[in-house]
């Protein structure tokens, strides 16, 4: 850990760890201080000169060096008489700092005044509404009234940049410039920019708008107002009617923390979390739409038992048959399964006595936020020992077996068979149970195929590519008729002789997994941030993913 | 800006009494609270005109509320710098 | 609390035999048959209502015809029953009012939930759901106490209103209303 060293705010002293700008040593204390313009994973600005706070500094005698002292002996602290922005400053030993002074208070008013004589009266109709920074910072910082009396400027409203995927509001910015170093930072390249001055000052794009960057959309969460937001989310739900369920997307392997914002079971959402080991406070665009699985047509609604639909309780049965109906018996896992569902289906799959294969899913590797592995969980069948080596792309292994037959029986989780190797003949020499959350060629030539919930629809455990174990939690309930995995895992591996309590509850699962497999921490516990495992089993292993933000960049 | 088109205003005949004040605090807004050096730059010579001389805008503004000389309000568009 | 005794006196012979009580009631009950009748008979008489008087909310439109409802959800969010459901749309690029961006598609109200407390007509920025007179809201079955937009719009009637925040600066300057 980094020294401590020792400032006093508002007259509370504390120890804050050094390097630490005055903001996010005031946050440690419990003091906000309000900011537009500061970022903690951008570059400082120190533009919007809303953080303004008064600062001081032991005094020293300036022939001797010798501390000066007060009458009654304390440090005498000599406070600057201009006001100093706490986002450019840096944390020194001894530092006073005060945020409730009339002089801060005064000066945050004033700031908020200026920035609030041209802003349109808007909040009614802008999105931001209820998350937004300046309505946050007036109410509590502000003057109250406006004294301003004179016409506003007018700028371009409605205007569709990136492609059409966010709305950008002329009027509304505030001039932070935290778009224009995200984009000059992050993505590499200048998007957007100031153009005029003074008071007709607006944010504009440039000519290539950023369409084709998969990361833009995170300028929708870091604009502070309503000037940038997101076209997919324009009018359709107050963030305050919303709850807010901790996720991680199911994208790629990077494992970015995400927020996904329900209401009443319907996703409206997705934002991404702020974790400083995994994404920053970054995530894709293209794992923003992830939960549109969760009502798309492609959805698998109805267990379905030889081609018909039928109830739930009638199809498990039939697949328990099918399952013990011939002892040469596969199972083919997922790497899209939470790891609570992979070590049950590892127990299953070593008391049925199957051979387990995998599908690995690659793409291209971004360098940033969407890895190699398009898949969240593929170290957790590792971890669960379902597999040793990394799996190929494809199925022909299992379709060999089955044409050979040696093979006669499947579960498949979550893959479509049919467009990994195997054909429609491979259906009528070896009996298929499918559990998958979307229909597809394989569900409907499977002997019985059941439905199972979403990753949105349960909660869980994945390992990302830096072996780091992250939980997420439900987010909404899923369709009637459909089940969750570990339910039906549970009764295929009671059938097979074992008597686990049925339904288990998410708790129950992660204590045992953690107690047979002893690099997971006690009941699966990731704290904050997620908890990086023991990989050193796996060391051997050749992952695709390469170097990228908080993965091989010795960081 | 605001500063120009009060001053704007009160030229125009739309003065009102408490516009030296709000000058003056306006401008009082702006000093030591801004990232570039011009907004003191603009902000003191309006905090020494309109301390020093503050009778003579509320004399100019009291003649314009009497009803003295054409008010020239009903032209709405300020010219901005 | 301290004890307080209670002094009951010892009823007179006269009061014993009830005879005066009974007859000073039936005075009472004599003096009010003579008294002018406060009773109402509704439904031929209807009461006067005061001014501010709660009765069901309903949208209004402004003087221009527009309708000022903007969906921010306020009302939906301050309704303590949660009657009232929102669904907010976009207001079509070639309307006049496209500047504004944002109309209801759908604005319900479960007459069943409403409370008629006026906390959405006090929580609205547009003054576009107002609570007016009527008091008697009937239905035979449930789904027909949810009034949608059209229903409330037509109830609503017109607001008067003087200020007209939302027509542009461009026509204000025909109409002098001025900045101040």
């Amino acid at each position: 850990m980094s020294d401590l060293v020792n400032i006093n705010i508002d007259g509370k002293p504390c120890a804050v760890p050094a390097g630490l700008n005055v903001i996010e040593a005031a946050k440690l204390a419990g003091v906000e201080i309000p900011h537009f313009c500061y970022h903690p994973n951008l570059q400082v600005a120190g533009s919007c000169r809303l953080c303004l706070v008064s600062i001081g500094t032991p005094a020293r005698d300036r022939a001797t060096g010798e501390p000066v002292l007060n009458p009654d002996g304390t440090q005498k602290i000599a406070f600057m008489p201009m006001l100093a922005i706490s986002c450019g400053t840096k944390v020194s030993e001894g530092m006073h700092v005060v945020t409730n002074s009339p002089q801060v208070k005064a000066a945050r008013e004033g700031v908020l005044e200026f920035l609030l004589l041209n802003h349109p009266l808007d909040c009614p109709i802008c999105d931001k509404a209820g998350e937004c920074k300046l309505q946050e910072y007036s109410e509590n910082f502000g003057r109250g009234r406006s004294r301003y009396v004179e016409e506003k400027n007018a700028k371009p409203k409605k205007v569709p940049v990136a492609g059409g995927r966010i709305m950008l509001d002329a009027e509304r910015c505030v001039l932070c410039s935290r778009c224009i170093r995200f984009c000059r930072e992050i993505i590499g390249r200048d998007i957007f920019g100031f153009i005029r001055r003074g008071s007709k000052n607006e944010i504009s794009v440039y000519g290539d708008d950023g369409g084709d960057s998969n990361y833009i959309m995170n300028v929708v969460d870091g604009c502070p107002v309503g000037a940038l937001t997101e076209a997919a989310f324009r009018f359709k739900m107050r963030p305050w009617f919303m709850r807010v369920v901790n996720c991680v997307a199911p994208e790629s392997s990077a494992g970015v923390n995400t927020n996904v914002w329900v209401r009443e079971n319907t996703i409206y959402r997705i934002t991404p979390r702020a974790n400083p080991f995994v994404n920053d406070s970054w995530t894709s665009d293209s794992s923003r739409y992830e939960y549109k699985i969760v009502n798309s047509d492609l959805r698998l609604r109805r267990m379905r038992v030889d081609g018909a639909p039928c109830e739930p309780g009638y199809a498990l049965s039939r697949a328990v048959d099918v399952l013990k109906s011939d002892p040469r018996i596969a199972v083919v896992a997922s790497a899209r399964q939470p790891l609570e569902e992979q070590f049950l289906l590892a127990e299953f799959a070593s008391m049925a006595g199957a051979k387990v294969y995998a599908v690995s899913h690659l793409g291209e590797d971004d360098g940033f936020l969407v890895s190699a592995d398009r898949t969240p969980n593929m170290r957790g069948l590792f971890v669960s020992g379902l597999i040793k080596e990394y799996p190929k792309p494809d199925l022909s292994d299992l379709a060999a077996e089955i044409r050979m037959g040696n093979i006669k029986t499947v579960l498949c989780l979550c893959e479509d068979a049919t467009s990994l190797g195997l054909e429609e003949k491979d259906f009528k020499l070896a009996n298929f149970v499918y559990c998958g959350v979307n229909d597809s060629l394989t569900a409907r030539l499977a002997k019985v195929a059941l439905a199972i919930s979403s990753n949105f629809e349960h909660a869980g455990l994945f390992i990302n590519r830096q072996f780091r174990l992250q939980k997420f939690d439900k987010a909404v309930c899923a369709p009637k008729g459909v089940l969750d995995f570990s339910a039906i895992a549970v009764k295929f591996i009671n059938a097979f002789g074992a008597s686990l309590a049925e339904n288990p509850d998410i708790g129950q699962l992660r204590m045992r997994i953690s107690e047979m497999c002893p690099i997971l921490p006690k009941g699966c516990e990731t704290g904050e941030g997620g908890v990086v495992i023991d990989s050193s089993a796996f060391a051997s292993i050749k992952f695709p993913e390469t170097k990228s933000l908080h993965f091989l960049d010795n960081e | 800006m605001w500063i120009s088109r009060i001053t704007k205003r009160i030229c125009a005949g739309g003065g009102r009494l408490e516009d030296p004040d709000l000058l003056l605090s306006i401008a009082d807004g702006i000093c030591g609270r801004t990232v570039c050096a011009h907004g003191e730059g603009m902000a003191w010579p309006v905090q020494s005109n309109v301390s020093k001389f503050k009778d003579e805008y509320l004399a100019k503004i009291r003649r314009q509320l009497a009803g003295e000389g054409a008010s020239r309000l009903d032209n709405n568009s300020y010219r901005l710098i | 609390m301290a004890i307080v005794v209670v002094e009951r006196k010892k009823l007179s012979f006269w009061e014993r035999t009830y005879l005066p009580q009974i007859a000073g009631g039936l005075w009472i009950t004599l003096k009010n048959l003579f008294r002018k009748k406060v009773t109402l008979e509704y439904p031929e008489q209807r009461p006067a209502l005061p001014a501010r008087y709660r009765g069901a909310p309903t949208l209004v439109k402004d003087p221009d015809g527009r309708e000022k409802c903007v969906s921010c959800q306020l009302c939906e969010f301050v309704c303590p029953p949660k009657a009232i459901r929102v669904s907010p749309g976009a207001i079509a690029e070639g309307s006049p009012y496209s500047h504004i961006e944002k109309a209801p598609a759908k604005f319900e109200i479960n007459m069943a939930r409403c409370i008629f407390c006026g906390l959405c007509q006090e929580a609205c920025p547009e003054s576009a759901i107002v609570l007016q007179k009527e008091f008697s809201v009937n239905g035979f079955d449930r789904k027909s106490f949810i009034r949608g937009k059209a229903d409330l719009y037509e109830k609503g009637g017109v607001l008067p209103d003087n200020v007209m925040k939302w027509r542009k600066a461009s026509l204000n300057a025909e109409k002098s209303k001025g900045g101040r």
